[in-house]
């Protein structure tokens, strides 16, 4: 029996992780206690208005006072934001299996994607208001474009940059291309199509306000675009708040799933 | 310009045959030839009397890198292509278990291709190469990533494991002393355009090992695959 080469890492250390999770916690929740200070600070020191920049206190306590009305505007941009996200990842996952496997698809696909990236969201909004009314449609369609094209791109590159040898090695076993594309290249894409995702919930989350901007009787977009006519700084800054939190939450549930469902792609050595 | 002059080569079954030269002489073309990949620009290549026109199911293949799917733990890893070429699992999984086995990785059936050192990679990437008992086994520098140590130690025991599952090798290497000590007959190529200067036998017993009392046999077929290899360089 021949002996084994070398050791093998060792991939628990429970009580180092737990420390470093927790540094990993402190350093960002430091940072934002230390800019909320400041922020306090420079309000008292500069002596502004609340209605110019209201302090952190004035932000908390609006949310207080419309705590009926947030939650619920809140759930609305939520739900618009998933649904132009789920639409980005249905059509933009298979859109970018297309564009990767055949140059043909790419060369009549792409130029038509990047000019519609090109095209800014915001002067299509109104248009699709016209069309589509003050419903949700608009602004899922709205969210849906901002977040579709990282999407594409990163799939396609990730369905692109096989190693050769996964693909030499699968075609060398007779698969059929359906096979290769399953075997090897779909889920050698995966951290990649994570990396678009990841982009793409940010800014999921801006398209559905920017619909909500143009024309909306609910959402936080709608809050925003309504507390500023009424130089209500702070439930403007309120809904904000609520905004930026929607988003880093998606954001980390995306890396939870991430880590769940490509464990492998912390330990990618090549 | 063509990679490959005129290339005249057989193997013979159960041969072990190395094809050695510089960068760039055409070993890996025609190996992936051999392989079915890239069609032979003339010429034909056959295995076993059948010409060979694509992937055949009675090859199997190493590259320099050991090309695991991190997705898959060792076990999944090795049983790749009994998927692939839709074989019987049940007996698939014993004979796995025996290859891990043979190359000393038993314990390590379920951890993943992360967790093994280079070494331990590439003998997994032995095992899924053999799973499906191939013909023709085609190897192109495989222990070509691997540190000195560990390249000797594989090398010795790709010759224990192919010694109890006689297949026929071809087996592309830059390195002469690996070359001369695994080989029954050693294929000297040339560069620009690839083709086989000469083919060098190695009328050694096996088992054979490194350095020590090296066979005088073996210390000349080496000195003249040497010969070979610098004397067209320098012409």
């Amino acid at each position: 029996m021949s002996t084994v080469a070398g050791r093998v890492p060792a991939t628990r250390r429970p009580l180092r992780r737990v420390g470093r999770t927790a540094a990993g916690w402190l350093a960002p929740l430091a940072t934002f206690a230390a800019l909320l200070v400041a922020w306090h600070a420079a309000t008292r020191l500069f002596d502004w208005p609340i209605w110019l920049v209201p302090s952190p206190l004035d932000v908390a306590d609006s949310m207080w006072e419309y705590r009926s009305l947030l939650p619920r505007q809140f759930w609305v941009t939520l739900l618009e934001s998933l649904a132009g996200f789920g639409l980005a990842a249905a059509i933009g996952i298979p859109l970018a299996v297309l564009i990767a496997s055949s140059r043909f698809l790419e060369r009549t696909i792409y130029p038509v994607l990047l000019g519609l990236n090109a095209v800014p969201k915001i002067a299509i909004a109104p248009i699709l208001i016209l069309w589509m009314g003050f419903g949700y449609g608009p602004k899922i369609l709205v969210s849906f474009l901002l977040c579709v094209f990282p999407v594409v791109i990163s799939t396609a590159t990730g369905l692109r940059s096989t190693a050769p040898e996964l693909v030499e090695l699968t075609r060398s076993l007779c698969a059929s291309k359906a096979q290769v594309f399953l075997k090897a290249r779909f889920p050698a894409a995966l951290p990649q199509i994570f990396v678009g995702l990841k982009v793409a919930i940010s800014l999921a989350v801006i398209g559905a306000v920017i619909g909500e901007f143009v024309g909306a009787s609910e959402g936080l977009g709608w809050v925003i675009v309504n507390s500023g006519a009424n130089v209500n700084t702070s439930l403007a800054f309120a809904a904000m708040v609520l905004l930026s939190l929607m988003s880093v939450a998606l954001f980390y549930a995306l890396v939870a799933l991430e880590r769940l469902l490509v464990p492998w792609a912390r330990h990618e050595q090549d | 310009m063509a990679a490959l002059a005129a290339v005249d080569l057989d193997v013979r079954q159960n041969e072990f045959l190395s094809l050695v030269g510089r960068s760039g002489c055409g070993k890996s073309t025609l190996l992936r030839i051999l392989a079915g990949l890239v069609p032979a620009s003339g010429g034909t290549a056959t295995i076993g009397g059948a010409p060979v026109l694509g992937p055949r199911r009675d090859v199997g293949l190493m590259f320099q890198r050991p090309a695991l799917m991190p997705w898959r733990t060792v076990m999944e890893n090795v049983l790749l292509p009994v998927e692939i070429l839709r074989l019987d699992r049940k007996t698939a999984r014993r004979e796995a278990a025996e290859l891990v086995e043979l190359v000393g990785l038993a314990g390590f059936e379920r951890r993943h291709p992360w967790e093994l050192s280079g070494g331990m990679q590439q003998r997994v990437a032995l095992c899924r190469a053999l799973i499906h008992r191939p013909d023709v086994l085609l190897m192109d520098e495989p222990f070509a990533a691997l540190d000195a140590l560990t390249r000797e130690e594989l090398s010795l025991e790709l010759q224990r494991i192919w010694s109890e599952r006689r297949t026929t090798i071809v087996f592309v290497t830059h390195g002469i002393t690996e070359a001369v000590v695994l080989s029954d007959r050693v294929a000297v190529m040339t560069p620009r355009p690839g083709r086989i200067a000469r083919i060098v036998s190695v009328p050694v017993a096996r088992p054979r090992s490194f350095g020590g009392e090296a066979p005088e046999a073996s210390a000349r077929a080496e000195d003249e695959v040497r010969a070979l290899l610098f004397e067209k360089e320098a012409a």
